[in-house]
């Protein structure tokens, strides 16, 4: 699996979602559950929770904007690379 | 899943307000005003074919002709799948509950038609609602890890980064939704004319339609035989209607009839615009047969089965059973906006 190199935040709203889950007869019964995350396409499509939230995906939600020009997720993702160590040679 | 009953204070020996307050759903207008094309003679696997041609003038020649120009005929077959929904519950629990009111005198009776009516009406209207909504919106798990896989990128042939997003987020479900199929099927990238998109406002809402307009191909825009149809999310119907009331804005870029009423209609450049459960920054235009709804029976969406579990048991289940598929037809034709 890739390295990620973006994290969702505390700040990320958490949304309730209806999945499928098997009973132990093999029946898919519906379950809702508490996920937190990114609904960028609205709560009827899902939510980008922090296992699915790849370099491309974040990169892509970092980049939209509200009407004003603010970034709408700046503040629910965060990036988790290592900036480089920058080191100043001593005279 | 049994019966979550929350009694008030009143019980069934006092009075109780006639009418039920219901959870208020949006109607399954995909279905009832048949906004796509619907097969509903689709038991198992069926050939959906597709023909195209190329013709090439050449020069005459009195000799012998080269041949030049193709005849093609591309068949797919689809199976729809084949789903339920499935809930038991004790009718016992109703008898103390304003329910037991319309329960038949006798031990042996506990089957309230005011619960049957109202709640496990109300039920069935949902899952009507839910099929429709995942008709549009739903990805298989491996259709998620097959766009997963894909690298992202801004021309026709490859998934955009939105696309990937919109993928991604699906809950996964027994099948692709209509969107999902627009951007992935047959193991590679859709046919669809991709519109890059943005968050779609009250303010932008002409631009970006516009966007979506301009890359409708001539060819559909001039199909005497059927008009293309815009579908878009139930949001934008307020952002139009915010947009129209804009004094500085030319007024009749929505042409909005019937405002505020269940015949409410909307046009953009004279193509209806219809609303369905489809993503926020989402906009599909397509001719409506191009957009395929395969199932076994069409009815088979409101038959709902309310019996016993066993001879020798009083609790009870509701059930339903259809089958269900998505497919888009002739790709090249349709447009995917996504933002």
């Amino acid at each position: 699996m890739a390295t990620k190199n973006y994290k969702l935040t505390d700040n990320c709203p958490v949304h309730t979602v209806t999945s499928y889950a098997e009973t132990p007869s093999g029946l898919l019964i519906e379950q809702t559950t508490k996920v937190k995350g990114i609904a960028h396409h609205g709560s009827q499509s899902g939510v980008i929770t922090d296992e699915k939230l790849t370099d491309d995906i974040a990169e892509y939600l970092l980049d939209c904007k509200d009407e004003l020009g603010n970034r709408i997720y700046k503040d629910f993702i965060v990036s988790t690379k290592v900036k480089p160590v920058v080191v100043t040679a001593q005279k | 899943m049994a019966i979550s009953l929350t009694a008030g204070t009143s019980t069934a020996s006092g009075k109780q307000y006639e009418p039920i307050l219901t959870e208020l759903l949006f109607e399954n207008k995909t279905v009832g005003e048949e906004l796509v094309a619907f097969d509903d003679q689709v038991k198992s696997s069926t050939e959906i074919t597709e023909v195209s041609t190329v013709v090439a003038m050449q020069a005459y020649t009195s000799g012998a002709p080269t041949s030049s120009g193709t005849l093609t005929s591309t068949g797919t077959v689809i199976t729809p799948v084949k789903v339920m929904y499935y809930q038991e519950f004790d009718p016992n629990t109703l008898r103390a509950s304003r329910y037991g009111k319309t329960m038949k005198a006798g031990a042996w009776e506990n089957a309230s038609t005011e619960f049957e009516k109202v709640v496990l009406g109300l039920y069935g209207r949902k899952i009507s609602y839910d099929a429709e909504s995942k008709w549009w919106n739903n990805a298989t798990s491996a259709t998620q890890t097959a766009v997963a896989a894909l690298t992202a990128g801004t021309g026709q042939t490859s998934v955009g980064a939105a696309e990937k997003t919109y993928v991604a987020a699906v809950t996964a479900g027994q099948f692709d939704g209509l969107i999902t199929r627009l951007i992935y099927n047959n193991s590679a990238v859709g046919g669809r004319i991709k519109v890059a998109g943005t968050t779609i406002t009250s303010s932008n809402i002409k631009t970006e339609y516009d966007k979506v307009y301009a890359a409708i191909p001539a060819v559909v825009l001039n199909n005497k035989a059927e008009a293309p149809r815009i579908y878009a999310p139930y949001s934008h119907i307020q952002f139009i209607n915010q947009f129209n009331n804009v004094a500085t804005n030319y007024k009749d870029v929505f042409i909005v009839s019937d405002l505020g009423k269940p015949t409410q209609k909307v046009f953009f450049y004279g193509i209806e615009v219809v609303f369905v459960p489809i993503p926020e920054n989402c906009i599909v235009a397509a001719i409506p047969s191009h957009l395929l709804w395969a199932t076994d029976l069409a009815s088979d969406l409101n038959k709902m089965e309310i019996n016993k579990i066993a001879n020798n048991r009083e609790d009870m289940f509701v059930k339903h059973i259809f089958s269900i598929f998505a497919h888009v037809m002739n790709q090249a034709y349709n447009v995917l906006y996504l933002g």
